[in-house]
């Protein structure tokens, strides 16, 4: 289990508000927290997913798709602000994250 | 009686693969997360730079065709396996449903 830090909260933030400018090519400044994934970037399961890759390489994290759904299925990410908290509670719980509940 | 249940639609751009694609026998962690060894095995074989992004569509398309995606249903992705088998026609594939998908 990784604690999550002040570093760790900015650097996931970063991470996701790059990825999402520079794969639905609008402006980094145009996005904040509240943005909505499918309606105001039209972002699909692919970048999801491999945002997920990311983190996984970035923080060597043993989870598996099906729990991220299972946890998901709960807990519905549609803005940018509510992927990051998942990101980060994968980071942090990584495969046990749906115990958190 | 065969009954069609649903149908389900996808198209993926090719470059949005390019990164992730198998280098010989090494296949980065996003097809690991999308596929079961089983499907990496069998498709590995057969022109990976298709098979791979195509199988992926494939899943997609099975997702909408039971009209959920893997983030509001209990189907996950490797629930849902395809497997070519010919390397002179892509169209020739199977798809093996296990899990919640079946």
């Amino acid at each position: 289990m990784i604690e999550i830090t002040a570093n760790i909260k900015a650097e996931v933030k970063e991470v996701v508000y790059q990825f999402f400018a520079e794969q639905c090519e609008v402006d980094v400044s145009k996005i904040n927290d509240r943005t909505n994934i499918i309606s105001d970037l039209e972002g699909d399961s692919l970048m999801f997913l491999e945002l997920i890759e990311i983190f996984k390489k970035k923080y060597n994290l043993n989870i598996e798709l099906k729990t991220v759904g299972k946890y998901v299925l709960k807990h519905p990410v549609e803005t940018i602000g509510q992927l990051i908290d998942t990101q980060l509670l994968m980071i942090q719980y990584e495969n046990k994250i749906t115990e958190m509940d | 009686m065969n009954e069609i249940l649903g149908c389900g639609i996808d198209i993926e751009e090719l470059t949005r693969f390019e990164k992730h694609l198998p280098v010989q026998a090494d296949i980065p962690g996003f097809f690991h997360l999308v596929c079961s060894d089983a499907e990496i095995n069998c498709n590995l074989d057969i022109l990976p730079h298709l098979t791979f992004p195509i199988g992926f569509s494939c899943k997609e398309a099975c997702f909408k065709a039971f009209g959920v995606s893997w983030t509001n249903s209990r189907i996950s992705w490797k629930d849902i396996e395809i497997f070519f088998n010919n390397k002179h026609d892509l169209r020739e594939y199977s798809i093996r449903l296990n899990g919640y998908a079946l």
